[in-house]
């Protein structure tokens, strides 16, 4: 055992109402720069869609992330010596039109426009080119066009639904969606890390947050193709790669990233998390149907004593622990077993979790066209108008039983607390849900509590990573404290 | 003007090359990058880049390796057919890579292409010095009296002379221009290297093929902090934190103070270094040995001679001695008295018409073929001439490379 | 006296010697309680150097740096007693160096002394150790006689069989394509500035770092190396029992010290310098080149491995060795440290010995030289005066047979005893081996006359094991 602490987020898909505010916090504060304006390190897509950038979720195209290969886990991108033979071109590379080409107004238009008979208007320019353009896409583009043929048929999650289940998607009367916010997943066996020739890429030890080295990257491009999320991008003007860096610098001095600061949905939950980094490769070369139980076990509870003394042998600080144990993510993920992580069967062991949203599976529209609540929630899910198997190609590399015990529980949940507010639930059929769901009234308090009512430091629990006490030992901070403090000793200007 | 070309300016270019380079490296590391632009132009880049860059690849080293192996070079450039099937593919390559820089400036020219949106001034330098490069070295290679085996005579040994700070530039001053010019922007790229996005070239990262797929950086080694410390050592003072111009010109001395440093000792080591490196060429004189009548038919007698360069203190070790022998009335051939196998002195057993080292006891035949031990080949014979009635042997080193 | 104190106190006010050196001096050791004398090795190696430097300074005022000259002024410096003397105690001093820090090496190594964190004084001991090998061989090569001239030449040899740069490495130790004026002035420099400024430099650090990581203690079987704990918990060893170095552990030191520069100085005094050998003159060509005695194994090595392998082991074998020397304290940086727990390092060290040991006598019987001094065989051997018997002993001196083959004590011992060839062979079988050689003896086909063959094979069928008569005992050609 090898004990790693690992800062992670839950979503709670349920409470998004897809407004954004974490995508425009994050663009403000890190990528509203020359060459990376196309990025958008937190994004919020609608789902079923294409996603950002399109078609993403297709790792026949993209080849991102890993295979089980005769029993060894291999980059899907390609050999090690195969990478370095693509290197003057990547052939698995998105290209600027799979995200959109970044553009402006021509605002001055406005004021400066000559005197003229006609309103004067502003035109779109290309970011990239400077020159006057068409916009074919932008960010966001298939915003809640749930039942769109464009959008919603072509999500690649939709491919093992039968072609009735499809075809009801796609009914207008049916349409339904919901919101996926997703940012770099920190994952615990990233393939962009290995995919980099440069070793530009690295996880950080203290809390697992995955960085670019803007100095050691030298524009292979490779993390870009091997990043199964597409996570990693391209800056075209620096050369450089850049991704979701999860706000290490807020976190460091104790505040929330900026996607969660912002988050008026409350949907998001920031602590710690131990694991076992000696499991990290048997995990992840585990069969799909055994990948969420497998990446469950590689997280370790902070509770078990073994557990506690062997972080202590590893150099996890106590108040690491001590932090761990409190962690709300902690609770989803493995104490209540409620959150999902995106997409396990691209086996980078990802380290932020989902829980799938409840409300799309409640009800059914009866051929009459009217709404109808189901009396009968267990057997609803199987009639629900986002299929299990959607949410299961989603969240559980395909295996329904995990999502279904999810549901069972949240659904108990919502059950339970009617019976205790309302009161028009028979106490039977509640002990009844109890069981089934395999949880009892203690947890499902407590989850309501964390759902529900938690205030701000209930949703974020980190220990002060004391970053500051870490590097000095090898390092003169003040050396790089150059004029307004950390951060780039240069401008970080292009290359000739 | 010529020995500042093909003397002077590659010295310079290379120095710049490796100076600016490393510099570049570890001051201004944001700026390495191949600065792609893949993601903006992808299609047109396709046939452009793969081209282009396995085609260089391939003739850069059948460049370098004449320049390094220029013994196999010859033997292999010998044959007609070989050299045939070389030139062949090499100007097939050639084609290749001039249609990969074209379409590379191509894609790069139209005023609203994306690609042309991240090109610098330096990238059109480059581009056009690149472009000049192959494009003259395929026209050398069809249109000038030039090929493989010439490139061996003539450019081979000035770049040799370049690399072992012997400079002479006599095998290609008096080449035709365009050939020259050809070297000349060889060497400018070389020194546009560490100016333009070139410097990739030097990261490219085989490193990868080695190394764990997995890289976890630790602020500090968390091994490390059970460790109770021996010592405290003072590495900053404890006092009031220094006011940043004070960091920025404590760095900026220490920088200076090792390019200062740096400068002076290459300025004293270099020389040095090159005078005790430096392999002073040793003529090759013919010195007479004795009139041929004294040397009896078919016996081998030890001759002494003075070596080519006899120092004022040199004083007996400026002879050389040799076994000489008397095949024919006009035929003698002289053996090295050094064995092939250690090089000791072999003796020669009249009687026996064997030649015997003493040291691990090497026999030879009279022939100078070995008979036994551990000698790996024959001893090694010195030029011989008849010269109005005097033997006469031509001095040349001991044979060093004996296997 | 007082006076003396006076300036010793004004002294050390302004340099602050004991202030800072003091500490040095007195820093703690372990206080080992067996194997304490094993500790001596290290301090008698840096004594053995001192001595060189010393005896150095003095040998270099009078020695001339010209090829031509050199030989002249070492008889120069020979016609004076003491100039005997001193050079005598520079040759016993490299040997007692050479001895010292052979057993120094041996045992670190193994005491396991160079685990955690003591690996780069290892590293710098190898350094050391790599430096005091070149002195040796560039010393031995300054004496300049025709063995010290022929040891340039055979050394350029040696580089020259490496691959791609061997041409080039063996013209830098020649300086130039032969062996002439140029040569000595290279070596020369080399003994006298290159290397011991190496040494001085490794010295320095190597100090430094027995200082700076303390003295290891005394292995013990059941207490391996952890680097997490073990700064700690020799700290602690220290401050429990640790006792200053000076004067408790180092009178130790300077006990085995003196003893190591009365034996130098006694030898030289008594056995004297090595004698010089002919003049350095390449035309003479009845020399036979050998090393001195401590190079004496390797130079038994190459001539007993196996042809094809020579070029291997000349070029890999000292590559391995400064491999295995870099990669000891890399690999093996951490755990037991006891030899009774690392039993594969006593093999290794047994069987380096015994190898070298084995090498280094089969050296000085040099079986592979062929006896070129050997007389001819007297009447008594052959038996008879005339007729064929004689005839073929003649035959057998003159063809060189007797170079190699030994007959009745006289002779080479390169190949086979002769002395019972008829009880042995029949004449058929003698004539087929002269005939078609072997890998070590030449083809005679061709050589010799039907009637030299005759006599010869009649000779040899005379070899029978008789009480032979006391031979005289051959020195070997030095």
């Amino acid at each position: 055992m090898n004990v790693r602490v690992q800062v992670s987020m839950v979503f709670h898909l349920d409470k998004c109402i897809g407004c954004h505010t974490c995508s425009l916090a994050c663009k403000n504060l890190w990528t509203s720069r020359p060459g990376a304006e196309y990025m958008w390190w937190n994004n919020v897509e609608t789902k079923p869609g294409t996603g950002y950038p399109t078609l993403y979720e297709d790792q026949e195209e993209y080849r991102g992330g890993w295979e089980v290969k005769d029993g060894e886990l291999k980059l899907k991108l390609n050999t090690r010596a195969g990478e370095l033979l693509n290197i003057a071109y990547n052939p698995r590379l998105p290209a600027l039109d799979d995200y959109y080409e970044p553009w402006t107004y021509t605002y001055a238009d406005l004021i400066d426009g000559p005197a003229q008979e006609d309103q004067p208007v502003f035109k779109p320019v290309s970011l990239v080119t400077g020159k006057e353009m068409e916009i074919e896409a932008g960010p966001n583009w298939d915003d809640d066009l749930g039942g769109s043929g464009i959008y919603a048929a072509n999500d690649p999650n939709l491919s093992s639904l039968s072609d009735e289940q499809r075809r009801q998607l796609l009914n207008v009367e049916r349409v339904v969606f919901f919101y996926l916010p997703r940012i770099c997943n920190h994952c615990v066996n990233p393939s962009c890390v290995a995919a980099c020739p440069a070793g530009a890429i690295y996880k950080r030890g203290e809390d697992g947050i995955v960085l670019v080295s803007q100095e050691k990257c030298m524009g292979w491009r490779m993390c870009v193709s091997g990043c199964p999320y597409k996570k990693v991008y391209y800056n075209w003007e620096t050369g450089k790669s850049e991704k979701c860096i999860l706000c290490y610098p807020r976190l460091e001095t104790g505040q929330a990233p900026a996607c969660m600061h912002s988050c008026v949905g409350r949907i998001r939950y920031l602590g710690v998390l131990l694991y076992d980094a000696d499991r990290i490769h048997d995990t992840a070369a585990r069969p799909n149907h055994e990948l969420v139980d497998a990446q469950r076990e590689m997280i370790l509870d902070p509770f078990d004593e073994e557990v506690v003394r062997q972080a202590r042998a590893d150099g996890v600080a106590e108040h690491v622990i001590e932090s761990a144990r409190k962690s709300p993510v902690f609770k989803f993920v493995k104490k209540w077993k409620i959150a999902l992580p995106l997409h396990p069967e691209f086996r980078t062991l990802p380290m932020l979790f989902y829980v799938p949203p409840l409300l799309p599976v409640t009800g059914t529209m009866s051929d009459e066209g009217l709404y109808e609540t189901s009396s009968d929630f267990f057997s609803s899910l199987e009639s629900a108008r986002l299929p299990i198997r959607y949410m299961a190609n989603l969240f559980s590399a395909g295996d329904e039983e995990q999502v279904t015990r999810i549901y069972r529980k949240l659904m108990a949940g919502r059950y339970f607390k009617r019976a205790q507010t309302v009161g028009d639930i028979d106490s039977g059929k509640i002990a009844q849900m109890l069981t089934e769901a395999e949880t009892t009234a203690e947890e499902l308090e407590e989850i309501y509590e964390l759902t529900s009512l938690a205030g701000f430091d209930d949703r974020f629990v980190i220990p002060p990573f004391s970053r500051e006490a870490a590097i000095e030992l090898v390092q003169i901070t003040q050396a790089r404290q150059e004029g307004g403090g950390m951060g780039f000793v240069r401008e970080p200007r292009r290359g000739l | 003007m010529q020995d500042f070309f093909f003397i002077a300016f590659p010295y310079i270019a290379l120095t710049l090359a490796v100076g600016v380079g490393i510099y570049r490296y570890f001051i201004h590391r944001f700026t390495y990058s191949s600065l792609s632009s893949q993601l903006v132009e992808k299609r047109q880049l396709f046939w452009g880049s793969v081209p282009w860059h396995y085609g260089i690849t391939l003739i850069l080293i059948a460049h370098l390796l004449p320049w390094i192996f220029p013994g196999a070079s010859r033997a292999v450039l010998g044959n007609q057919t070989r050299l045939a099937v070389l030139e062949v593919t090499g100007i097939a390559l050639g084609l290749y890579c001039v249609f990969g820089i074209v379409t590379l400036i191509a894609r790069r020219l139209p005023n609203d292409s994306p690609a042309r949106a991240v090109t610098s001034p330096m990238d059109w330098i480059l581009l056009l010095v690149l472009a000049y490069q192959v494009l003259s070295g395929v026209g050398i290679a069809m249109f000038e009296r030039w090929g493989a085996a010439w490139y061996l005579s003539t450019a081979v040994p000035w770049l040799r002379s370049l690399a072992t700070l012997h400079p002479n530039a006599d095998t290609v001053t008096g080449l035709p221009i365009f050939i020259q010019t050809h070297f000349i922007s060889g060497f400018v790229l070389i020194l546009l290297f560490p100016f333009t996005r070139l410097v990739h070239i030097f990261a490219i990262p085989f490193e990868y093929l080695w190394r764990p797929y997995q890289v976890v950086i630790w602020n500090r080694d968390p091994q490390m902090r059970q460790l109770p410390v021996l010592h405290e050592i003072e590495t900053f003072p404890h006092t009031a934190p220094l006011a940043p111009c004070e960091v920025q010109r404590r760095q900026l001395l220490t920088r200076l103070g090792i390019l200062v440093g740096g400068i002076s000792a290459a300025i004293v080591g270099i020389p040095s270094l090159a005078f005790l490196l430096g392999l002073r060429k040793v003529p090759e004189v013919w010195r007479t040995l004795g009139a041929a009548d004294s040397f009896p038919i078919g016996e081998t007698v030890q001759v002494s001679f003075l070596d080519s360069t006899p120092l004022p203190w040199s004083g007996v070790t400026a002879k050389t001695a040799a076994w000489l022998r008397r095949e024919g009335p006009q035929q003698f051939i002289a053996f090295s008295i050094n064995c092939t196998h250690l090089g000791c002195p072999v003796r020669w057993l009249p009687n026996a018409n064997l030649f015997m080292c003493p040291c691990h006891g090497g026999v030879f035949y009279k022939d100078g073929t070995v008979a036994s031990g551990p000698p790996p080949k024959p001893l090694a014979t010195y030029p011989v001439r008849l010269r109005d009635g005097n033997v006469e042997i031509l001095t040349t080193g001991l044979p060093i490379t004996t296997v | 006296m007082r006076l003396l104190k006076q300036l010793w106190r004004w002294f050390d006010e302004v340099t602050g010697f004991s202030k800072s050196l003091g500490p040095v001096l007195t820093h703690p050791v372990p206080r080992a309680r067996r194997s304490r004398w094993f500790y001596v090795f290290g301090s008698a190696t840096l004594t053995a150097f001192l001595i060189q430097v010393v005896t150095g300074i003095a040998l270099s005022s009078a020695y001339v740096t010209g090829s031509g000259q050199a030989y002249d002024s070492l008889h120069f410096i020979n016609s004076f007693p003491i100039g005997r003397v001193v050079r005598g105690i520079h040759y016993f001093g490299a040997s007692a160096m050479i001895i010292l820090i052979g057993l120094h090496t041996i045992r670190v190594y193994l005491m396991g002394a160079y685990k955690y964190p003591r690996q780069v004084n290892w590293l710098t001991g190898a350094g050391l150790l790599l430096f005091t090998l070149l002195m040796a061989f560039t010393g031995q090569l300054l004496r300049w006689d025709q063995i010290g001239f022929w040891t340039a030449v055979v050394a350029a040899e040696q580089a020259g069989r490496a691959p791609l740069i061997g041409n080039w490495l063996g013209h830098f130790i020649l300086a130039g394509n032969t062996a002439g004026g140029a040569t000595l002035s290279r070596f020369f420099a080399a003994h006298v500035f290159f290397i011991p400024a190496l040494i001085f430099v490794f010295l320095a650090v190597h100090l430094y770092l027995v200082v700076y990581n303390g003295i290891s203690e005394p292995p013990e079987a059941g207490r391996p190396v952890d680097p997490r704990t073990y700064r700690g918990w020799y700290h602690e060893l220290l401050q429990r029992e640790g006792i200053p170095f000076w004067p408790h552990a180092a009178w130790r030191d300077l006990l085995f010290g003196t003893i190591v520069v009365v034996c130098v100085f006694l030898l030289a005094l008594l056995v004297g310098p090595p004698e010089l050998g002919n003049p350095p003159d390449p035309s003479i060509v009845s020399a036979s080149p050998r090393p001195d005695w401590y190079f004496m194994w390797y130079f038994a090595l190459l001539s007993l491995i196996p042809k094809w392998s020579e070029r291997w082991v000349i070029i890999m074998g000292p590559m391995l060795f400064g491999l295995f020397l870099i990669l000891v304290p890399i690999l093996g940086g951490r755990g037991e440290r006891s030899p009774l727990r690392r039993p594969w390092s006593i093999v290794l060290v047994a069987s380096v010995i015994a190898v070298v040991a084995h090498y280094w006598a089969m050296g000085i019987r040099a079986p592979w030289s062929p006896r070129l001094d050997a007389p001819p065989l007297p009447a008594a051997v052959v038996g008879v005066t005339s007729g064929p018997i004689a005839d073929g002993a003649r035959v057998f001196y003159d063809k060189g047979c007797e170079y190699c083959h030994t007959v009745s004590g006289y002779g080479g011992i390169r190949g086979p005893d002769l002395s019972d060839a008829g009880d042995r062979m029949s004449p058929a079988q003698m004539a087929t081996r002269i005939f078609s050689g072997a890998e070590n003896m030449p083809s005679y086909r061709g050589e010799l006359s039907e009637g030299e063959l005759n006599s010869l094979l009649a000779f040899l069928a005379s070899r029978h094991i008789v009480q032979p008569p006391k031979p005289p005992v051959l020195r070997t050609e030095r």
